[in-house]
């Protein structure tokens, strides 16, 4: 059998259009229900929890989502479902307490920069807003390129230029229908992704585990060589046998997860879970506080979902290749040559296990997670430019200049993801590049946002010092890491075995930018000008 | 063997709630859809009424 093979043929194509043309009537038909700033922006704050609940899980459960977990899923196997064990025990925390999240609905904000402004000045909102647009645009520049390579993979397209079209269709698409219906239409939309995705997830799942069945699920960790406890910062390797997991080809590929990297996430996917703007505007979104609690509590499960299922479909792909070693030798030699990515183990095995028809359902309901992802990210990054750096900076603006403004910042940052995820090649693990530009603007956030709600002594200098140190976040991407490991060789800081790795890195920005917080704060509170909002 | 059957208990609690959740949920999501529509529907008569609001720099 051919790597590349694949039942996706033009049946599937016409899954796929319908479910495209759909999304495109959604999109003009939701414009009618926008009748102000606030239906544009939060959909006029008429969430319920089940829609809320919903529209998050649409969100949330993005194709980047997929396939970063999904390729998780085939380099660490089962040790991979951490990082959804980890989410959802912070999201329980976050529900039962109400845990920075119901002061913010209390607040009664729509982005979390206009907080900034409330509990400290303009100027912090401007400076917030603008880390954070910089940060999230960044965050979702690989989304595309994720698309791209799962497409490729799935239906066998190998084109490149027709591809690269492909790709700018959809992301117009999300485009015209975010546009015109703002929330409204993300809302809609994320409702029908919700249940084309769930579907065809379910259906991915189903033929895994009939093809894989529970003896199938143990030889993974067993005759396999899986990994599964990710406190081993080493793979498993037989030192006498030199046996270890096909895909384990050279030294560094048996690093496994360890305490480190179990840390710097739980610190980052803690911050997440309340301060990652898409999620913090459905906390913003909804009726009331109580809701605001149910939603966090509740979405534990599609979250804690949304992060194993994909690495079931990971897990699948790595017992396919180890069974049929001849394909599985073959995509690991593309791998080390570059011609291929890790990410794209998952889609070039369901191309071959699902049979045409329901592959289209399956393409379909991933692209429905691209579109859904996308749409709310724009929408979210866009507002904040209207709200939080344009208003404070040009003054007052009507609410129809603001929704003009919001349409043409959806468009810019549109035409900057198709250049971004176009031309950036990916060095690491996505996950590795997600967390780390989340950094950027959680490790300023946390302190400015936990403090300010929680410690009277917050100011806003402070504030502003610890945004402006959340962006030191950007030396734990790979190049600069390498770089300043190097420096700090060469001036004998660190020992020869001791190296500087992303994983420090990040930890030492969320230390650094809460320590210049307290600190500042310290320095430069005057209990007659400071209150908590 | 510890981890493997935690895992295994995550993925299947995974699965099962999921699938529950899009039952539950499911219906539920689609009732409240149309309550913020009448919300919504509201919002626009009244901002339809009030043009100038729209004009009014805040």
């Amino acid at each position: 059998m051919d790597l590349f093979q694949t039942n996706f043929t033009s049946l599937d194509w016409g899954i796929v259009l319908i479910y495209l043309a759909g999304s495109a009537v959604v999109g003009l038909w939701a414009n009618k229900y926008v009748g102000n700033l606030s239906d544009y922006l939060v959909a006029g704050r008429t969430l319920r929890i089940r829609l809320a609940l919903a529209s998050m899980t649409g969100t949330e459960l993005g194709l980047v989502t997929v396939m970063y977990m999904s390729q998780l899923g085939f380099t660490n196997q089962y040790a991979a479902l951490y990082l959804g064990v980890l989410e959802a025990v912070a999201l329980l925390i976050v529900g039962g307490t109400g845990f920075v999240v119901v002061k913010l609905r209390q607040s009664a904000v729509m982005t979390i920069p206009e907080y900034y402004e409330k509990r400290y000045s303009s100027g912090v909102r401007v400076l917030g807003g603008t880390v954070m647009v910089l940060a999230g645009v960044l965050n979702m520049g690989l989304f595309l390129k994720a698309g791209s390579i799962f497409v490729t993979a799935l239906t066998g397209l190998s084109d490149p230029q027709l591809l690269k079209w492909v790709m700018t269709g959809m992301l117009l698409l999300v485009l015209f229908y975010t546009v015109l219906g703002g929330m409204v239409s993300v809302v809609i939309t994320d409702l029908i992704q919700f249940f084309v995705l769930g579907i065809s997830l379910l259906i991915a799942c189903g033929f895994i585990l009939g093809n894989l069945e529970l003896d199938g699920l143990q030889k993974i960790a067993t005759d396999q060589f899986g990994y599964v406890n990710p406190f081993d910062s080493t793979k498993p390797y037989n030192s006498e046998t030199k046996e270890a997991a096909f895909n384990v080809l050279k030294e560094t590929d048996r690093n496994g997860i360890g305490f480190m990297t179990l840390l710097k996430d739980l610190i980052v996917v803690g911050a997440a879970c309340f301060l990652w703007p898409t999620t913090a505007s459905r906390t913003l979104s909804v009726k009331n506080t109580q809701v605001a609690r149910q939603l966090y509590f509740w979405s534990a499960i599609p979250l804690l979902a949304r992060r194993a299922i994909p690495v079931l479909l990971g897990l699948g792909a790595f017992a396919y290749f180890a069974t049929n070693i001849d394909l599985g030798n073959e995509f690991m030699q593309q791998v080390q040559q570059e011609k291929v990515s890790t990410l794209s183990a998952m889609p070039l095995y369901l191309a071959k296990l699902i049979p045409t028809g329901l592959l289209g359902i399956i393409a379909a309901g991933m692209l429905a997670a691209f579109m859904s992802t996308h749409d709310t990210y724009l929408l979210t990054w866009s507002s904040v430019i209207t709200q939080d750096i344009c208003a404070p900076l040009f003054g007052p603006i009507s609410q129809r200049t603001r929704i003009l403004i919001t349409r043409i910042s959806i468009v810019v940052i549109g035409i900057m993801l198709l250049i971004w995820g176009l031309w950036y090649e990916l060095s690491s693990d996505l996950w590795v590049y997600l967390a780390i530009t989340g950094t950027i603007y959680f490790a300023g956030a946390l302190p400015a946002i936990v403090g300010g709600l929680y410690w009277k002594r917050g100011t806003s200098q402070a504030a502003t010092v610890s945004i402006l140190l959340g962006l030191t976040g950007v030396f734990a991407l790979e190049a600069p890491v390498v770089w300043l490991d190097a420096q700090l060789h060469a001036i004998s800081l660190f020992s020869e075995n001791t190296h500087l790795t992303p994983d420090i890195m990040t930890i030492f920005t969320f230390v650094l930018a809460s320590t210049g917080y307290v600190i500042t704060s310290l320095l430069t509170y005057k209990p007659d000008q400071h209150q908590t909002v | 063997m510890f981890w493997l059957n935690f895992w295994l208990v995550v993925l299947f609690i995974s699965l099962t709630t999921f699938l529950l959740m899009m039952i539950i949920i499911g219906g539920g999501a689609i009732k409240e859809l149309k309550l913020t529509f009448d919300d919504l529907r509201a919002d626009t008569e009244e901002a339809a009424e009030h043009p100038e609001e729209l004009e009014r720099e805040i």
